[in-house]
């Protein structure tokens, strides 16, 4: 089959058939466990080809198969979500340390690959903090999400991902962490809402950064084909200011990216 | 590419296993034993491909604290 062609209703029928009994319980069955697990081992065959396409153009992903437990949960939170509609059931995740340009280009070289790939540029409206673009690639009737993330970007959601490991999960759906109103440690008067809060904030600081380092990177790349002297020097001042902003107003990003950097690696 | 079954403890944020694969089939149907030893668990385990050990700690560092024991299967 084809990129894009929809898959027959004998398919997807006991696919979603599967999806409501796995909403509507409070325990799963191990039969639809098991079934479950043999609709993901044909998505991973789909992630494969994916994931060996994403290579042939210069890029190295990992893939992610999506876990019994975060299914369940998505199935449970989305009431009308139909398991079949699941896009990121399968998953491939690029991250680099790059630029906001660099990432568009990536974005640009999948689309490439895969024309009527859907795009989600979650950077400038991030999903309650999550910035990152993915790219959700249709073949054969089923979908992989392939999450292309920066440094920064990554940082903070692993972050995030750890909060919601520590104060439950709902931080990442908007929702409160679990005791919200218990300082996050001893002796310390901060709450979990409030540090919560602030994190999300800081993914907004942290975006501010990558569209000056940008800024930055643009003007080095120009910088050779300028010929006028007066111009050049006129804009290695504008990068001189640009790092001087930087290094003014986002230490503390730069610190705390820094810290998370070496704790997450 | 390698295919990877991890075990973790979300609340102590600890890594209790990580095995290596050679298919993605075989990864996900030894996740499904895994599963079906302890049902309703909240331990998270999840099927992750990598053409490396070191290429998965970089995307999915949040798994990668404290290792117990880590065993080609």
């Amino acid at each position: 089959m084809a990129e894009g062609v929809a898959l027959s209703k004998q398919i997807v029928n006991p696919v979603n058939q599967l999806g409501r009994r796995l909403r509507e319980s409070s325990e799963p069955t191990q039969d639809d466990l098991r079934e479950l697990s043999h609709i993901l081992e044909e998505r991973a065959k789909t992630l494969e080809i994916v994931a060996r396409q994403l290579r042939e153009i210069g890029l190295s992903p990992t893939t992610r198969i999506k876990n019994t437990g975060t299914i369940i949960e998505k199935l449970k939170r989305e009431s009308t979500l139909k398991l079949s509609k699941i896009q990121d059931l399968a998953g491939a995740r690029i991250v680099r340390s790059m630029t906001l340009d660099e990432q568009d280009e990536i974005v640009s070289m999948i689309i490439g690959k895969w024309p009527s790939a859907k795009v989600k540029d979650r950077r400038v409206s991030p999903t309650y903090g999550y910035r990152a673009v993915h790219v959700i690639v249709e073949i054969d009737g089923y979908f992989v999400e392939i999450q292309v993330r920066t440094h920064y970007q990554h940082a903070w959601a692993q972050a995030t991902e750890s909060f919601g490991d520590l104060w439950g999960r709902a931080i990442r759906y908007g929702g409160d962490p679990e005791e919200p109103d218990r300082p996050v440690s001893d002796g310390v008067s901060i709450t979990r809402r409030e540090l919560i809060g602030k994190w999300k904030e800081m993914s907004n600081d942290f975006y501010k950064l990558a569209e000056l380092e940008n800024d930055v990177s643009r003007i080095r790349a120009l910088l050779p084909k300028i010929e006028d002297t007066r111009e050049r020097v006129t804009q290695e001042e504008a990068i001189r200011s640009l790092e001087i902003k930087i290094a003014k107003k986002f230490k503390n990003e730069k610190d705390i990216f820094e810290i998370l950097s070496r704790s997450l690696r | 590419m390698n295919y990877y079954v991890i075990v973790f403890n979300r609340e102590r944020r600890e890594l209790i296993s990580l095995e290596s694969f050679p298919d993605s089939s075989i990864a996900i149907k030894a996740r499904f034993e895994k599963e079906m030893e302890d049902p309703g668990s909240r331990l998270e385990i999840v099927v992750l491909g990598a053409e490396s050990e070191d290429a998965l700690k970089r995307t999915h560092s949040r798994y990668f604290g404290e290792i117990q024991e880590v065993t080609p299967a």
